[in-house]
């Protein structure tokens, strides 16, 4: 008797083993066909732009498959986007969007790069959020946040600044402020630059442009900044911890946002043409208070609340 | 030039100096060594020192030239370099950006930059090069100077993903963007270089000197106790007279310096004792020789006077002479007499004498004369004895002893004519100790020694070297023989004793007096009688000297003996054989020509062995004696043979048995 009820229930748990195995086989099959709807090229595993991914992936609610550029085990860019198979590809990062449109035709969506210049504006199935965010709403904040300052110095290439400068210009009329921006065509004009324009300012503000900032024209700069008592307004934490003033940042997950509306927006059927290339739209603020100390500038509690300190 | 012509002082120089020359050249070598040492190390030093100090200025400075190399901005650059150049030794201080074009050149003024052979900008190309290959700093030292050549290395410029973010591919790449030189005088270097030289020359000098005093003084300190043991043997050496060396130290100089002066003490100790003893060598041999002329003499001189004395007396018994020749014939004998008593005592201190020995007691001999020395010193001289309780019994002539007692005693006498004390001490002593060591004793045996002390004039030194000869007198002509002392010690030579005497010219002369002990019985001494013996017995008479013969065979034929005369020692033997059965007794002179007596007797008692003899003889006859065992059969007689004494010994014989 017993036997029996044994043997039943050998087979009932055998019969059950089996299911298991073929649901876990299908899962961990091996995907033929498209298996996820976007593949995001990553240029490095880094904080910044895992939140990147983080916002997008929150906002998309699509199957995703994830490429790290630099990792050791990356195989053939082409071969991986081929065999995923996906409608969209998301690129964190510039050496992740140009090794991707290098490889593909696919629709792209590109975050973390800065204003993109030719390749990206004639590209047809290409478009995304720049790591810029807008001349108007960072004269805004500044303005906010140094109310006296009357006369902003700047230094930019032409040649990659010269779009957001024009707007900047207006923008700075707009709130009252002068900017004084001067072109550098090389690196090894900045430090003459800067000295030149010292004396007329009261703030100097730098932006993300490859020609202005090399570490050693930074490190001059800041030098500058001291010397004379002008605090420096950067774009980053990166520089507000080597000791600017001020550092007005992109949102990472923010953009990671954008970009996923962006995506949805795809995925509904319009086309990317028509999906407008935008920048940041929001700032965070960074703060380095020992500086602001050092320089005498005093900073309203308010700012101070809604901004990251650094104390160094 | 000739060699040999070096001083050959070289080779006498003390032992001090060769020691402080050794240490001078230590000291020079050790001295020489460490500075050069010194000096290299240092130079080595300064030269590693200045290079670090080189290569940290080319570092910094391209440190700091970053940005204006970068920037090839002549206000940036020229802050730099002019700190740089602030420094002493920095001559010349350039950089240069990555293709080589001179950014900046400042140089120091008034200072000389050296040149070198390449032409400088192909130099500088090829310095360029090799920092680019070895992405390092370079060194150049030349002559006069020392350059360091640095990169200046710029971070590596942004990328759009590194603009925003902070990551870092491992490692961080840096890339040349220009070069910096500096180059360094090394005449600030040579200059301190020169300055340890000195200081290194002159330093340790301040030290040596003083230390070349101190071994200086060291070594004499070490080495002057040598000089003084040097000296000091010299002297020895020389027969100056020795002082002793100071001891200074306790070490083995010291102990070596004891040890000198014990020696030199002992060898002068040596010297006076060995003077001592060539002094009684001599003293002995002048007195052995003078005994031997003496008693040659006196031994021919006796054989005359027996003759003369002989006759004498024969002619004195003659009752047929008148008054006159009688007188003569008195004053022939008496004469006569007091010529056998000089050559007695002659023979006496010749040691010819026969003694004849016995064992005394030196106590009793003194004893027995004591009333006779009383009698002998006048009222006015204490005479005092401090005789030894034990006895001491020496094999000695009694009368010899008492002539030798008696004439001390009267010398002393006549020391003393305001009177004194005469002092005679006897004790055993056993020649021990440096008290008594003449080197004719035996020091196994024990000696009775005799000391006669007075308190009279002393004896000069130069008289105290003669007083033994015969002859030899201070005294007035007839006062004094000279032959007191002579006598004295022929007795106690004969007797194997010896003389000697101490004395202080004005506070006494002591005499002493050392004879070997006996452990026999001491005899006591018959007298001789009176009466002329006389008898019948045939007696043979074996002498050489005709006229000894024919005295004492005249003698004989008087008193009633039968006489056979023979002249030799053969014809002895020949006359005893025709007469063996009649002769009674032998006269037997001991030297004959021919045939010895001792031979002669030898012979004849072969055949009759109950014979009796004899024997008669001028010289000492101990060995005589020794020959044969003093038997009844056998006696003694001396010359000069007196009738009476030959008579009783002749009857003495024949009677007995
Ligand atoms: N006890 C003495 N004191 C001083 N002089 C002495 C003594 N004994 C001997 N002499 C000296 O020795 C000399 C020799 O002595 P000696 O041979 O006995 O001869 P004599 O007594 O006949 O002079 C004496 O003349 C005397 O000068
Ligand atoms: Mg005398």
């Amino acid at each position: 008797m017993y036997t029996k009820i044994i043997n039943t229930l050998l087979f009932n748990s055998a019969l059950m083993l089996l299911k298991v195995l073929v649901v876990l086989l299908i899962i961990l099959r091996p995907s033929f066909a498209s298996a996820a709807d976007v593949v995001i090229v990553q240029s490095i595993s880094i904080k910044p732009y895992n939140d990147v991914l983080k916002g997008f992936k929150d906002t998309c609610k699509c199957s995703v498959e994830q490429i790290v550029l630099s990792e050791p085990s990356r195989a053939n860019l082409k071969r991986k986007i081929q065999k995923a198979n996906p409608d969209l590809v998301l690129t964190i990062g510039m050496d992740a969007y140009r090794k991707s449109r290098a490889v593909t035709s696919l629709p792209v969506i590109y975050t973390m790069i800065l204003a993109p210049i030719k390749t990206i504006s004639n590209s047809a199935d290409t478009t995304g959020v720049s790591m810029v965010i807008s001349a108007e709403k960072q004269l805004n904040i500044i303005k906010k946040v140094l109310p006296d300052t009357k006369e902003i110095g700047l230094l930019f290439d032409p040649a990659r600044s010269g779009k957001f400068i024009r707007r900047a210009i207006t923008a700075a009329k707009t709130e009252g402020i002068e900017l004084i921006a001067k072109e550098v065509n090389a690196s090894k004009d900045v430090p003459d630059a800067t000295m030149f324009m010292k004396d007329t300012i009261d703030a100097f503000w730098v932006i993300p442009d490859l020609t202005v900032i090399t570490p050693e024209t930074f490190k001059f700069m800041l030098l500058c900044s001291f010397q004379n008592y002008i605090p420096l307004i950067s774009f980053s934490d990166k520089y507000v911890e080597m000791g600017a003033l001020l550092s007005l940042n992109i949102d990472e997950y923010d953009i990671g946002r954008q970009a996923g509306e962006m995506a949805r927006k795809f995925f509904s059927g319009t086309s990317l043409k028509q999906i407008q290339k935008v920048d940041a739209r929001n700032a965070k603020i960074t703060i380095n208070k020992t500086t602001a100390e050092k320089l005498g500038i005093p900073i309203k509690s308010e700012t101070l609340k809604n901004a990251r300190i650094i104390e160094k | 030039m000739d060699k040999s012509c070096k001083q050959p002082d070289n080779k006498t120089r003390s032992l001090g100096t060769k020691i402080f020359y050794l240490f001078t050249v230590f000291i020079i070598v050790i001295y020489v060594s460490f500075s050069a040492f010194f000096v290299y190390y240092q130079s080595q030093m300064l030269k590693e020192h200045l290079a670090e100090e080189g290569r940290q200025l080319a570092n910094l400075l391209a440190d700091n030239l970053k940005l204006g190399v970068f920037a090839e901005n002549d206000d940036l650059l020229r802050g730099p370099v002019e700190s740089i150049l602030e420094y002493d030794e920095t001559i010349l201080v350039q950089a240069f950006n990555n293709e080589g074009k001179q950014l900046i050149s400042l140089a120091k003024k008034g200072a000389q930059i050296e040149q070198t052979e390449m032409s400088e900008l192909e130099k500088q190309r090829s310095i360029l090069e090799s920092i680019r290959i070895k992405y390092a700093p370079l060194q150049l030292s030349g002559r006069e100077s020392m350059e360091f050549w640095a990169p200046v290395k710029s971070g590596e410029r942004f990328t759009e993903e590194n603009l925003y973010y902070e990551y870092t591919v491992s490692p961080p790449k840096e890339y040349i963007i220009g070069f910096v030189r500096v180059v360094l005088t090394t005449s600030i270097l040579k200059a301190s270089l020169k300055q340890v030289l000195i200081n290194s020359t002159f330093i340790p000098s301040l030290f040596i000197i003083p230390g070349w005093f101190i071994a200086y003084y060291i070594v004499i300190r070490i080495t002057r106790p040598l000089k003084r043991l040097t000296q000091g043997v010299k002297a020895i050496g020389t027969d100056e007279t020795f002082v002793n060396v100071q001891v200074e130290t306790k070490d083995e100089i010291g102990r070596l310096a004891t040890a000198f002066n014990e020696m030199a003490l002992s060898l002068k100790n040596r010297d006076t004792e060995n003077k001592e003893l060539e002094e009684q060598l001599r003293q002995a041999q002048k007195m052995e020789a003078v005994g031997t002329l003496a008693g040659g003499i006196a031994h021919d001189f006796n054989n005359i006077i027996s003759v003369i004395r002989g006759y004498g007396r024969m002619l004195q018994k003659n009752k047929d002479f008148e008054e006159t020749t009688r007188n003569y014939v008195e004053q022939i004998v008496s004469s006569s007499n007091r010529a056998a008593a000089l050559t007695r005592r002659l023979l006496t201190f010749g040691r010819k004498q026969i003694i004849d020995p016995k064992p005394v007691n030196i106590n009793n001999v003194i004893l027995n004369v004591e009333t006779m020395l009383k009698r002998l010193v006048p009222e006015n001289v204490q005479f005092i004895l401090n005789l030894s309780e034990t006895e001491l019994i020496v094999t000695a002539d009694t009368t010899h002893m008492e002539q030798v007692i008696m004439n001390l005693v009267s010398n002393s006498r006549d020391a003393m004519p305001e009177g004194g004390n005469i002092t005679i001490t006897t004790r055993l002593i056993a020649p021990e100790g440096p008290v008594f060591r003449p080197v004719s004793i035996d020091r196994d045996s024990k000696y009775a020694f005799i000391s006669i002390e007075d308190t009279g004039t002393g004896i000069d030194k130069v008289i105290k070297e003669k007083i033994f000869d015969p002859f030899f007198t201070t005294k007035d002509v007839g006062e004094g023989s000279g032959l007191g002392l002579s006598i004295v010690y022929g007795i106690i030579k004969q007797h194997q004793g010896l003389v000697d005497v101490e004395s202080t010219p004005g506070q006494g002369t002591k005499f002493n007096i050392f004879l070997p002990t006996n452990t026999s019985q001491v005899e006591d001494n018959d007298h001789i009688a009176s009466i002329l013996p006389n008898g019948t017995e045939t007696i043979l008479i074996a002498e050489d000297d005709e006229y000894v013969r024919a005295l004492v065979s005249s003698v004989l034929k008087q008193n009633g003996y039968k006489v056979i005369e023979a002249t030799d020692g053969n014809s002895a033997v020949a006359e005893f054989l025709a007469n063996r059965d009649k002769v009674s007794l032998m006269l037997i002179d001991v030297f004959m020509p021919k045939k010895k007596g001792t031979a002669v007797f030898k012979e004849i008692r072969e055949t009759r062995p109950d014979i009796k003899a004899i024997f008669i003889s001028g010289h000492s006859t101990s060995h005589i004696i020794n020959q044969f065992e003093f038997t009844e059969k056998i006696s003694f007689l001396s010359k000069p043979i007196l009738p009476d004494e030959l008579l009783h010994k002749v009857r003495e014989l024949l009677d007995k048995q």
